[in-house]
């Protein structure tokens, strides 16, 4: 595409311009400047940096825009501390995207300009404004003025284009730009945000994108200068359908749903049906995007509909199901859920080159064998062989994501257990564990966890029997404030929305979150508030966001003193 | 075999009359004897240490007890696992007697694949970064790329199969994201826009450049990295804009299964291949990492089977498993082979590719069971290696492990990574951490590198 655009503009651009010259820039840091001790950049993901292009594109293009199907599947909360850079690939595609944006933007305010140079500045300072995601701050001011003459071309067919490629491809537009003024960046305690810069940090907390042109007025306003404005100003983003966004990502990292697009399972005991491998592929790339469609629904059912709390999340049983998942994972309860809404939810399930519509249906689901979070096959599936789940990484898991305990990692050379077979249990198999010394200590408090979700297979369908016999799904907790033994998942999942450990984890991960890093020893206190409010509000989710923006951490830079 | 070239190309080098000499890999003669383009390829599921080794007059192996010796490859039987690559004996250098001891001994929470994985080029600790495990530090094929890099060139490409878990690092946490799957590659690699150039772009980018090298002056030390990581990505860009080669290696086919859910089929790995020998042809970079993982069980007879799960982990304890993954080393030695049979069909002023590119295959885990001790690695081609010999260096010493307790021994492979940068030119004495410390306070001096693997 850029070597069409590059081929349009040879012939368009008449008469030629003469080659620009970068302006230079005074630095106007000095080499003796004391180091900062506060500040950030933080790159914004792929996604983020299309809604940002989204949000610049003219409107009939903005349906057009979509993030790129090979955005990498970030590790959870990576976009915190790095992990995964932008690659070389994403940062080219980002930037022939914003070529064609601009190229093919129709109502240009800089053609309406002509060679009105005092109207083409004004057009190109609201541009910047916009790209930059604030109001433009005397050195930001001056930046675009000494640019706009090198860009700026009133004899091209879209005199803007390269201004607006360097705005919307700049340092201020690609990253999320946290810089304290000189004097507050080296004082010892940690300086608070400016107001505008705490709406961007909501923005693309909350919403996973940027301010819109109402949230960036509130950011120039004093609305966001005090705690209880920043509280009311959080309660309005998350009744935004664009807080959905940031529910299903919060969610998917997790539960480490990024693992889904690698799992897959036994084709021939699963699918014993289908003949054709190809087939049988097709099934499984689409149920992996199904499943998590189906997470992303029911969490954002319990926000929005329900009682939006951390006990709902993990008992709640109105569920949404999607057509593959009825016919491949819900067969056995086909007969036994009831609608509980008729909503219906269309969307379209990509995978791959593939593109293929699948409508999710609101069904309550049998009270005996599903409930919460924990029992979704998204999850269940996530940990598993191709043919049996696996109880210790089951357990794993939920001790490292639910209570904030992970386990050890476990030490070389351990023996294999025995081989599967059809006439023994995948209990059984797991036996050994419990029989050796060397591996109960570990192994106990993980397998007796895991073994609770024994009724599921590794595709998360319900099982009554395995090798031929009765599931035994009895378990325990062990070592946490909720300790005793359960029955099976059901049980379990109640256990832990009772325990006031798991909602301490869950909402320690909201505030790594939001805060942008892993909780300080200077911010305990504040966790500690935030926590007990939690605990206090019964688990109620939306008062644990609002709880953690208000806190002095939230509104404030990052770094350390 | 040869590399596929575009039917442009192919017109190009036909004008030219010099018939493939118009190659943009051919270049002056080499001055010095380091190689000026490394491939690094790294598999998975390890090999059988005694299926893979050779003893002269096969004697039975064993990793602790053998005596050291330097060899010819020609006066010992190839190996179960190494007769595939029998024809280029004479240009490789086998290392028996690596370990990854400085893994055995890193933070004790982490699991041995992604000791393995992040040890195996870095040679340095691991770090963690918001619960994912990273690098405290560069990894060789890196530090190698910064060395050789030309303007113009990319500095480094890393392509692999699925299961992307990064091998690579540029720095302390900074994880180089591999191309896994052809869209990707097609898009990065074989579009318009490298070959198009774009003045005006490349001006943007560079102000942009500039812009942000000011504005990390403003942020903390210890923040700038991930700035510096954009900032590196948005040169190599603008580099490319003006600065490629004209040479455009065939995209790409599209891959049969985008979701690899039996393993990856032979054919992706071929294009894999395929596209790293390309990339150094065209001379658009001077290191690739290829990441092979995770093969389709239908490689080695067994259509459907998860070879991971039910056979690697087996592969001490049950014969059947030792044999199937004796099997699929094997297969993966047919790939070093192709690889060195496809970079000796390019011709170039020294010779052919292969006389100037020092390829490299490690494991992630020494073998199937997770096994850091008896880590076996091999290099072949470029014009540095002492080429035709089998190094076998006995373990001296042990120290505690932390990962069981027990005890583990060899040489440390920090030795082969330092003999890898000597290859390639640079001027180094060690790489990665230069001790290593276990739990019982022994250290471990990890500097100097493999005597008898180089001219």
């Amino acid at each position: 595409m850029l070597s069409t655009l590059l081929f349009l503009l040879a012939g368009c651009s008449d008469p030629p311009k003469p080659p620009p010259v970068v302006p230079e820039v005074v630095d106007t840091i000095t080499p003796e400047a004391p180091a900062s001790r506060w500040g950030a950049m933080i790159p914004l993901t792929t996604p983020q940096r299309f809604r940002v292009l989204q949000a610049l594109a003219p409107e009939s293009l903005r349906f057009e825009l979509r993030p790129p199907a090979s955005a990498p599947v970030y590790q959870p909360f990576s976009h915190l501390d790095g992990v995964y850079q932008l690659s070389a690939l994403e940062t080219r595609e980002l930037w022939d995207t914003t070529l064609e944006v601009f190229q093919m933007e129709p109502n240009d305010p800089f053609v309406a300009c002509g060679s009105d140079r005092d109207c083409a500045f004004n057009a190109a300072t609201a541009f910047a404004e916009e790209a930059w995601r604030f109001p433009l701050d005397d050195e930001q001011r001056a930046e675009v003025e000494a640019h706009f003459d090198t860009w700026w071309d009133p004899t091209a067919e879209h005199p803007g284009l390269w201004f607006k490629a360097w705005a919307a491809s700049s340092p201020w537009a690609a990253f999320r730009v946290e810089l304290p003024t000189a004097e507050a960046s080296t004082q010892t305690e940690r300086p608070e945000l400016n107001t505008s810069q705490l709406a961007n940090r909501l923005a693309f907390g909350l919403w996973d994108g940027p301010p819109d042109a109402s949230l960036r007025a509130i950011g120039a306003s004093d609305q966001l200068a005090t705690s209880e404005g920043v509280r009311e100003v959080t309660r309005q983003m998350l009744a935004d359908p664009r807080f959905d966004l940031t529910l299903s990502r919060f969610h998917r990292e997790w539960l480490g749903l990024g693992k889904l697009d690698a799992r897959s399972v036994d084709a021939s005991t699963y699918f014993p049906d289908i003949g054709l491998v190809c087939s049988q592929v097709y099934i499984m790339a689409r149920l992996r995007v199904a499943l998590a469609t189906e997470l992303d629904l029911f969490v954002r059912s319990v926000i929005r509909e329900g009682e939006a709390t951390w006990g709902e999340l993990l008992t709640g049983r109105r569920w949404w199901a999607g057509e593959s998942s009825m016919s491949y994972v819900f067969q056995e309860e086909a007969d036994e859920v009831v609608p509980w809404s008729d909503e219906v939810v269309a969307a379209t399930v990509r995978f791959g080159e593939a593109a293929q519509p699948e409508q999710f249906h609101a069904l309550e689901m049998p009270e005996d064998r599903r409930a919460g979070l924990l029992t979704q096959p998204a999850v269940l599936t996530l940990f598993a062989g191709t043919v049996q789940p696996s109880p210790v990484k089951r357990g794993a898991w939920i001790l490292e994501r639910m209570l904030c305990e992970p386990p050890r990692t476990p030490p070389a050379g351990v023996p294999a257990l025995p081989g599967q077979s059809p006439a023994v249990t995948n209990r059984e198999r797991y036996a050994t564990h419990a029989e050796s010394p060397s591996c109960s200590g570990c192994h106990e408090p993980i397998d007796e966890i895991g073994f609770t979700f024994e009724h599921y297979d590794a595709l998360g369908r319900w099982r009554d029997t395995d090798g031929g016999q009765p599931v035994d799904s009895s378990g325990a907790l062990q070592g946490t404030d909720v300790d005793g033994e359960v029955a099976d998942a059901l049980e379990l999942s109640s256990a832990l929305a009772q325990s006031a450990q798991a909602r301490a984890c869950y909402a320690t991960w909201w505030w790594r979150y939001l805060v942008g890093s892993s909780p300080a020893e200077e911010d305990a206190a504040e966790l500690a508030q935030v926590v007990e409010n939690f605990h206090s509000s019964a688990g109620h989710i939306p008062t644990l966001i609002e709880d953690i923006t208000a806190t002095s951490t939230f509104r404030s830079h990052l770094g350390a003193p | 075999m040869t590399i596929r070239l575009t039917r442009r190309d192919l017109l190009r080098i036909g004008a030219g009359g010099a018939g493939l000499l118009a190659l943009p890999a051919m270049r002056a003669a080499l001055a010095a004897t380091p190689a000026t383009r490394l491939l690094v390829v790294i598999t998975r599921q390890g090999v059988p240490y005694e299926r893979w080794c050779m003893r002269p007059n096969g004697v039975a192996p064993d990793f602790y007890t053998g005596p050291s010796f330097d060899e010819a490859l020609s006066n010992m039987a190839p190996s179960d696992v190494l007769t595939p690559l029998t024809p280029w004996f004479d240009r490789m250098v086998v290392v028996d007697g690596l370990s990854l001891v400085s893994a055995a001994c890193d933070d004790p929470y982490a699991h041995p694949h992604d000791r393995g994985r992040i040890h195996g080029l870095t040679g340095r600790r691991i770090s963690v970064h918001n619960g994912a495990f990273s690098s405290t530090g560069a990894s060789i094929d890196q530090v190698v790329a910064e060395s050789l890099r030309q303007k113009g060139q990319i500095s480094s490409v890393a392509l692999s199969t699925p299961q992307i878990n990064p091998y690579t690092f540029a720095g302390e946490g900074l994880a180089i994201q591999s191309l896994t799957l052809a869209p990707q590659i097609n898009a990065a690699l074989f579009t318009d826009v490298a070959a198009g150039g774009s003045a005006t772009g490349d001006l943007i980018l560079r102000d942009h450049i500039t812009q942000m090298d000011r504005l990390m002056t403003r942020l903390p030390t210890d923040a700038r990295w991930r700035v510096e990581a954009q900032r590196d990505l948005l040169r190599d860009l603008a580099d490319q804009m003006t600065g490629l080669p004209a040479c455009t290696p065939e995209p790409s086919p599209m891959e049969p299964s985008m979701s690899f859910d039996r393993g990856v089929p032979l054919q992706v790995y071929e294009d894999r291949i395929r596209a790293a020998v390309a990339l150094l042809a065209c001379n658009w970079t001077p290191v690739v990492t290829l990441s092979l993982s995770d093969m389709a069980g239908d490689a080695v007879g067994l259509p459907g089977a998860d070879l991971h799960f039910d056979y690697a982990h087996f592969t001490r304890i049950d014969p059947a498993s030792n044999d199937v993954m004796t099997e699929y080393a094997a297969v993966h030695a047919g790939h070093i082979a192709s690889l060195c049979a496809q970079l000796s069909a390019v011709p170039t002023i020294n010779g052919s590719l292969l006389d100037e590119t020092l390829v490299v295959w490690i494991p992630e885990c020494a073998d199937g069971g997770h096994a850091l001790d008896g880590w076996p690695a091999l290099m072949v081609g470029g014009p540095a290696l002492r080429g035709g010999r089998y190094l076998r260096f006995a373990p001296e010493s042990r120290v505690v492990s932390e990962l069981d307790g027990g005890t583990i021994g060899g040489m440390p492979h920090q030795r082969l990574l330092t003999t890898i940068g000597r290859a390639m030119g640079l001027s180094i004495d060690s790489f990665g951490d230069t001790t290593v410390t276990d739990r019982a306070g022994t250290v471990l001096d990890t500097t100097g590198w493999l005597q008898g693997a180089l001219r």
